[in-house]
């Protein structure tokens, strides 16, 4: 099943035909998809064609409960902070992987993405600090252009970094700053 | 060991790569792709053996698969041994190189 969707999705869905039923059902199951995942309305509107209260009526329906209201947060520091930084760049080195290696669809890249970031996080028993909403918006930053990789000069990875970092650029990881890791909570990223 | 067993294990490991590789593609070809670390035409290549096919081609004195992990560094972090700087519990270790790893998009072009 999902390979069907994965074959026919290279349209992006604003330009889909509005009007027909299939399409319309294949919105609706993928805005099911999205709100499973834990995805908020701003994502739902950007990444479907329904209408706002058809996306209300089918949140409230799938997620027994109403949406979450208020405005994402719009600024790129979150991306940017230690441990943040850490999850941020280990979702968007899967996300680029991914659509690297495979034609995929714009929601199908992302779900898949963040269900094997997932993976790769609870395997290593670690708080998942990236939420699907988080990492939709760190997708639209960096599509945007306010947000990029750059590899780290020490251990060559790919990190989450502003545009402009500087050629010798060190990430979190290989350099981290002085109180980085000593979150008491259970499930943070710790350093000896 | 002895050598005919050296064989027979080798044709098992194989079958198993290949049979294991298979299901993922068919189950999900995107997941495959990042979880074998083969790129999309390998990945077709693979799901379309026949079952006769792959008891073939299983069938040799060398392994189908090979070793991803080639650098120090990411080796040192997933064994927790010789890490070179102050960095790290488990945990923090697993996840560089999950990032180390997921940064090497050249696997699948």
């Amino acid at each position: 099943m999902t390979d069907t969707t994965a074959s026919t999705g290279t349209s992006t869905p604003k330009r889909a035909a509005a009007k027909s039923v299939l399409n319309e059902s294949r919105q609706i199951e993928r805005a099911a998809l999205l709100i499973g995942m834990g995805a908020r309305m701003q994502v739902l509107e950007s990444e479907t064609t329904l209408s706002y209260e058809r996306l209300i009526r089918l949140y409230k329906e799938i997620a027994g409960k109403s949406p979450s209201k208020g405005q994402l947060p719009f600024s790129t520091d979150w991306f940017l902070t230690w441990q943040e930084n850490i999850h941020s760049s280990l979702f968007l080195n899967i996300y680029e992987y991914l659509g690297k290696g495979m034609d995929l669809d714009s929601v199908d890249l992302l779900t898949k993405a963040y269900r094997l970031y997932s993976e790769q996080i609870e395997i290593a028993q670690v708080e998942p600090l990236l939420s699907f909403t988080r990492a939709w918006r760190l997708v639209k930053f960096v599509d945007a252009g306010m947000l990029t990789r750059t590899q780290c000069s020490d251990c060559k990875g790919q990190f989450v970094t502003e545009l402009y970092e500087n050629r010798g650029y060190v990430c979190g990881l290989c350099n981290p700053p002085a109180r980085a890791g000593k979150s008491k909570t259970s499930g943070a990223l710790m350093l000896h | 060991m002895n050598h005919e067993q050296v064989l027979a294990e080798i044709r098992e490991a194989n079958l198993t790569y290949l049979m294991l590789a298979q299901t993922l593609i068919r189950q999900d070809k995107a997941e495959a792709v990042f979880r074998l670390g083969l790129n999309e035409e390998a990945a077709d290549l693979l799901a379309s053996l026949s079952p006769s096919q792959v008891m073939k081609i299983a069938s040799r004195n060398t392994l189908l698969c090979s070793f991803r992990v080639d650098d120090t560094l990411v080796w040192g972090l997933l064994t927790n041994h010789d890490t070179p700087r102050k960095v790290g519990n488990e945990a923090t270790n697993t996840l560089h190189a999950n990032i180390l790893m997921a940064s090497r998009v050249s696997e699948v072009l």
